[in-house]
């Protein structure tokens, strides 16, 4: 068994295979070696979120792990989808916060697949609003100068002129 | 109440009681003006309490957006998820409604805006079908342009009835000019041959990046075509309503 120590301070004690989900701790691991009781620190990673991140790394345990340079090549994009897997949705059916919170989390922690799950749920978000909706979505303003505005407009001038 | 009922019994004063009544509107006419006055403050100080209320809502906005949790995200985390969203759909031309992601996340903020800028692999992919009445284009060339120096994947339908549709001989002489950067390309046109090969194999053009290449003709009775063009890299080659000569070595398509 593995424990994680996140930045509250919470220890979470799980199996090294779902531990090892995480490219991360999987390196830190193999660096302290199998037999150490250390807690491993998670600084960058809070307990509620943690708790969902090894929600998911659970469910998937035992599941092959993508290839280090598996989106490297440029030629793959054009394999890429917005599809998410039933449990996959319904696991990530969070609030923007945590949503976020889980994507940076699965950024630091190096699990591709939960990072590839959290950047198609929002690009799902996105798809298909104008940039007033999307900026309504996520709270942004529009901060552009008069110039850009313009420049804006010429471009969308162009889309409309078809 | 008193004066309605003087007016509307059709009395006037005379004498002392006119002077009276002319005191009376004098008085009236100076409480007007107070009130006046005091609506011109009001209005006044409304106008300012209007403008602060503006100014605090824009405020709240900004410091809103600041808390915005989408703001946490890295731009290489949020460059990945437009990628998502870019790839196979933007559709420059043809769709019923504006269907351009590249554009729309150009034009929600500076920061996202600066991103797509800075990403020529949002550019670089995109779709045209092309209806008779479809008007002229702009979009293609902000594309191509932008998308440099990245492969280019796009397809391209012309559903024109007639030969010689000048838009798509546009869209084909824009899109020759970067050959060089074609890796997945899908054409469909009842006049291909015309229009792509020829200048292509004229100009000895070689088209080093390609990787697949569908080409949908028309099926009118036109001799079989070879593609004799140097594709170093070709692994898919799909000929629809055509016989193709495969005269000129393929040594490295998988699927044909």
């Amino acid at each position: 068994m593995i424990v994680l120590k996140t930045s509250d301070n919470e220890t979470f004690t799980v199996e090294r295979d779902v531990a090892e989900r995480s490219v991360l701790i999987k390196n830190m691991l193999d660096d302290i070696g199998e037999n150490s009781e250390q807690a491993i620190p998670l600084p960058n990673v809070n307990s509620s979120v943690l708790k969902k991140v090894l929600e998911y790394c659970e469910h998937h345990r035992g599941e092959p792990l993508p290839a280090a340079d598996a989106d490297t090549s440029q030629d793959d994009t054009r394999k890429r989808t917005t599809d998410i897997s039933e449990w996959d949705q319904k696991f990530i059916t969070v609030d923007q916060e945590m949503l976020f919170e889980i994507i940076l989390a699965a950024n630091y922690l190096d699990i591709k697949s939960l990072l590839d799950v959290g950047c198609k749920t929002v690009a799902n978000m996105i798809k298909g609003k104008t940039p007033e909706e999307i900026r309504k979505l996520f709270n942004i303003v529009n901060d552009f100068t008069p110039e850009e505005e313009a420049q804006i407009k010429k471009e969308n001038e162009w889309a409309e002129d078809r | 109440s008193e004066n309605l009922s003087c007016v509307r019994a059709g009395y006037y004063p005379f004498g002392s009681e006119r002077a009276a009544y002319d005191k009376l509107l004098g008085d009236t006419q100076i409480e007007l003006d107070r009130c006046q006055k005091e609506i011109d403050r009001l209005e006044i100080l409304c106008n300012t309490l209007i403008a602060s209320k503006q100014l605090l809502q824009a405020n709240k906005r900004l410091i809103h957006s600041i808390l915005s949790p989408i703001h946490k995200l890295p731009l290489d985390l949020l460059g990945n998820i437009f990628e998502h969203l870019c790839y196979d759909r933007n559709y420059l031309y043809g769709s019923s409604l504006p269907n351009v992601p590249t554009l729309n996340l150009s034009s929600v903020c500076h920061r996202w805006r600066s991103l797509v800028s800075s990403m020529p692999i949002l550019w670089s992919t995109f779709n045209m079908i092309e209806k008779e009445f479809a008007r002229p284009h702009n979009l293609l060339p902000l594309f191509l342009g932008r998308s440099h120096p990245c492969p280019i994947d796009f397809q391209l339908h012309d559903r024109n009835e007639c030969e010689g549709s000048s838009r798509t001989s546009k869209y084909i002489s824009s899109l020759l000019l970067h050959s060089d950067r074609w890796r997945h390309v899908e054409i469909r046109s009842q006049f291909l041959p015309v229009y792509l090969l020829q200048p292509l194999i004229k100009n000895g053009a070689q088209l080093p990046s390609l990787k697949s290449l569908t080409l949908g003709m028309g099926d009118d009775e036109i001799d079989d075509t070879d593609f004799p063009m140097t594709c170093a890299n070709l692994k898919s080659l799909t000929v629809n309503q055509r016989g193709l000569e495969l005269q000129f070595p393929r040594p490295t398509i998988t699927r044909l």
